[in-house]
């Protein structure tokens, strides 16, 4: 009995002495001339195991070192493996050399950054979406650059302009303050179709910040910000081309090229075109599933860069040119236009813009900079929507000064400076003709606090003397604590924003039906409506952590926008439409959980679940908002094969839910809710070379229909016809083929 | 004219102030190295720009004259343990030093190393 209990013993203690190990600590990094890079996410592994990790952000790792393991491999993509088989006991330093063999090319480097990235050390809640995210929603401009993203919603914005509405923290567009290289680009009448007249190719990166936004860009930011940057002429590809075509009849072609006039001096040609002349109708019920356009759109950009003297600078100039015709496939213009037998609709914009920056940097005095803006634009749209008119011609004038510098040292650093805009609107809607003029100057100054430890804010604050608004001071702070070594990131914001709504133009979709329009005087100054105001708070807690030794990141975005005043559009009561000021409550709160990670660099997943809570009070009462689903689930799954000899494989497929969404009475039913849908796209590429790939995608694979797209389409002059109300897709499961090509 | 006005008190603001530039030699590794340097010299009373390379182990400064000194800087970063300016670091100080930044003798990123 003893005996037995001794050899017990003996055993415990034998295999609590195998099962000893301790931890082998080590330094990964490359070496070249006289530099040292320490190599973050290099893979360090035990051979024949499955015990690994990666090096940290300065090439550091920690890993278990037991008494089976003997052959610890060191590697990272483009670099030659190494294996290390003793010195365990002291700290491993391991230099790696780049692999030449596997023919490094600028595509791989561009693969180690995360293509959607969250700021950790800005005080904002910013994603960046760069241009290989882009890729993934290959068609084909900035309003569908959105969807593999979970912090943008795409909504459908009606039946007859296949036109998409993103949406931010429950609001739509007008809220989300849009700007291209912060120059403020879809306001006033470019609101509705604007997303669609730039195309994705042109766009280098998109910034979104999630919340009140930066005093800087202007006081119109309610719900949050989406910066668009350009691809920039000196670090443009020489030649880029770009060819897609849809089963539905879309093609799109773009080309780019660019003309390098010294080292200083470069300039692009942005040329794209699209068209679809194909007639489709899914659903059968006599209506044109998307319109037939066309699209001509030319950009020409200059770019300076002087960096001894401190001088940059852009200038821009393009023209647009855009039609399109909805309505019943029969429709033809010449015969029916405004007559009551077919219902038909035309749609064209014309569009340039000339726009100029330029900045100086101290080139002694590196942290102080100035900053001047300028751009001016029209856009000219025609239209009408069966014998719905209406017509537009909207001038706008943006000019903008910024001063960079620092209080006491560059811990402390502020912006200020002044900006100017005026808004010329002429429109015609019906047989109303509605001028108004707005102009607007501005002053704003932005402190920002950085204490290279934990804490971060910045705190805004500008005055605005504005013809129609008057005068007003527009407050924003943002606060950003770091905690655990920026392992664990928590964020508030808090910020005010005002607007003068555009009715006509960014509820165009009202046009497509017979509803009558209510407006008390729609000639008065902001069609005698009262400026829209809101507040909005936000709160955002990023954790970082590492599961099955792979870093994983999880976030909850939680956001309350609360108006002060509205301009209420309410459509609950069959055959009408009417504009009125918020009498009582209006908010809209959502809540994000999302998490992504990816495995060896290899394979990236992203997974949002979204809540939302938007309500108005409606002269019917207090209700929430048609058309916005409660919840929202999203899954992203996306792979990259080795880069070999510069060929890859990538491929891709985006997961949406969208739950229920209340529907408006009609004529036929009471307001009910719409189920709940799924939307399952996927997308895969081949990448012949460096310079020439192929891809191939699918939207829509469930080929879920909406087939009440149209209401009253039987006859479509009659008081029930109404194509506002669309909550789903109209077009059913799509394929599409393109290709890219560049120098 | 408002805007001119706003630039020239910012210059005379500037130029009222004692700011001289000083590019001094900093020994250092790696880019925890530059973290740790340039808070140390931020963080010094009247040092308004800090900047280090890693390749060159230069950090420029510009700073106030007024209030500060190159030797008070290159104390404030001798004492986090980087040797600065010909000041040197306590063993103790040095030694505390994470591994990628210790760059003196035994250190395996010494330059002659490598």
């Amino acid at each position: 009995m003893f005996k037995s209990y001794f050899i017990l013993i003996i055993i415990i203690n034998f295999s609590a002495l195998s099962a000893q190990h301790h931890f082998v600590t080590g330094y990964v990094y490359e070496q070249s001339s006289a530099t040292q890079t320490p190599l973050t996410g290099a893979s360090v592994y035990w051979e024949n195991s499955s015990s690994g990790t990666v090096t940290n952000d300065e090439g550091y790792f920690v890993i278990k070192h037991r008494s089976e393991n003997s052959v610890l491999v060191v590697s990272y993509l483009g670099f030659k493996t190494i294996k290390i088989t003793s010195g365990f006991h002291q700290p491993i330093q391991a230099v790696l050399v780049p692999d030449d063999a596997s023919n490094l090319d600028e595509v791989i480097i561009s693969q180690k950054r995360k293509p959607l990235q969250r700021a950790i050390f800005s005080s904002r809640n910013v994603t960046t979406i760069g241009s290989d995210e882009l890729l993934k929603a290959a068609c084909c401009n900035l309003s569908e650059s959105f969807e593999t993203n979970p912090s943008i919603d795409v909504n459908y914005a009606d039946a007859l302009t296949g036109t998409k509405q993103i949406q931010m923290l429950g609001l739509t567009s007008p809220y989300i303050l849009f700007t291209q290289e912060n120059i403020p680009s879809l306001r006033g009448s470019n609101q509705t179709f604007g997303l669609t007249f730039t195309p994705g190719t042109w766009v280098e990166s998109i910034q979104i910040t999630k919340g009140a936004g930066t005093v800087t860009s202007g006081y119109e930011s309610i719900s949050g910000q989406i910066n668009t940057e350009l691809i920039k002429p000196l670090t443009a590809l020489p030649l880029f081309i770009n060819g897609y075509r849809s089963i539905n009849g879309r093609t799109e072609l773009n080309i780019q090229s660019k003309y390098q006039l010294s080292s200083k001096w470069a300039t692009t040609l942005f040329l794209h075109g699209n068209q679809r002349a194909l007639k489709n109708d899914q659903n059968s019920d006599g209506f044109l599933d998307m319109p037939l356009s066309k699209q001509l759109n030319i950009l020409n950009r200059w770019q300076f860069i002087d960096t001894e003297k401190g001088w940059v600078g852009f200038a821009s100039l393009r023209y647009l040119k855009d039609d399109k015709q909805v309505g019943q496939l029969d429709f033809d213009p010449n015969i029916h236009k405004f007559g009551n037998s077919v219902w038909g609709g035309e749609l064209k914009t014309k569009k340039w813009d000339i726009a100029l920056k330029t900045g100086y940097v101290f080139p002694k005095i590196p942290y102080r900079s100035f900053g001047f803006q300028s751009a001016v634009s029209n856009h000219k749209q025609e239209g009408y929507f069966g014998n719905n008119t209406y017509d537009v011609s909207y001038t706008s004038y943006f000019h903008h000064l910024v001063y960079q510098s620092i209080l006491g040292n560059t811990l402390h650093k502020f912006k200020t400076g002044l900006q100017y805009m005026a808004d010329i609107y002429d429109e015609t809607i019906l047989d109303t003709k509605i001028l108004r003029n707005e102009t607007n100057i501005g002053g704003f100054f932005e402190y920002s606090y950085d204490s290279q430890e934990q804490f971060n804010m910045i705190l805004g604050l500008r005055l605005d003397h504005h013809n129609i608004l008057g005068d007003f001071i527009t407050p924003r702070v943002h606060f950003r604590y770091a905690l655990n070594e920026n392992k664990t990131i928590l964020r508030l914001s808090a910020g005010e924003g005002r607007r003068v709504s555009n009715l006509f133009s960014e509820h165009q979709k009202f046009l497509g039906s017979q509803r009558l329009l209510s407006i008390a005087q729609p000639t008065k100054p902001m069609y005698g409506l009262l400026p829209e105001r809101a507040w909005n708070y936000g709160f955002s807690w990023i954790q970082k952590a590492s599961l099955f030794n792979q870093p994983i990141e999880m976030s909850l975005d939680a956001y309350r926008t609360e108006f002060a005043n509205r301009v209420v559009v309410d459509w609950e009561t069959a055959g009408a439409i009417s504009f009125y000021n918020l009498e009582g409550k209006s908010h809209a709160q959502s809540l994000q959980f999302s998490a992504s990670t990816n495995f060896n660099e290899r394979i990236d997943v992203r997974f949002a679940y979204k809540a939302y809570d938007i309500k108005t009070n409606y002269r019917s009462g207090f209700k929430r908002v048609p058309l916005q689903p409660k919840t929202r689930w999203f899954a992203f799954l996306g792979y990259g094969s080795k880069i070999i000899a510069g060929k890859q494989w990538r491929a891709d497929a985006t997961f949406h839910r969208v739950g229920q969404q209340r529907l408006v009475a009609t004529f036929d039913s009471p307001s009910k809710t719409a189920a709940a849908f799924s939307l399952l796209s996927s997308q895969l590429t081949r990448q012949f070379s460096a310079k020439f790939s192929v891809y191939l995608g699918a939207e829509n694979l469930f080929d879920v229909k909406q087939n009440d797209a149209v209401l009253g389409a039987e006859n479509p002059f009659g008081a029930a016809f109404d194509t506002s109300q669309l909550y789903a897709p109209v077009f059913g499961r799509m394929l599409y083929a393109g290709f890219r090509f560049n120098l | 004219m408002k805007v001119h006005l706003i630039m020239m008190l910012f210059l005379t603001a500037t130029a009222a102030a004692q700011t001289e530039k000083a590019t001094i030699s900093v020994r250092g590794n790696c880019n925890m190295c530059k973290a740790r340097i340039e808070k140390a010299a931020i963080k010094t009373k009247g040092v308004k720009y800090a900047v280090w390379q890693t390749d060159t182990e230069t950090l420029k400064l510009i700073y106030n004259s007024n209030k500060t000194t190159v030797s008070k800087v290159s104390a404030n970063i001798a004492a986090v343990g980087h040797e600065a300016n010909g000041v040197a670091v306590v063993d103790s100080v040095y030694a505390a030093l994470p591994m990628c930044c210790q760059y003196a003798d035994g250190n395996p990123h010494r330059k002659e190393d490598l």
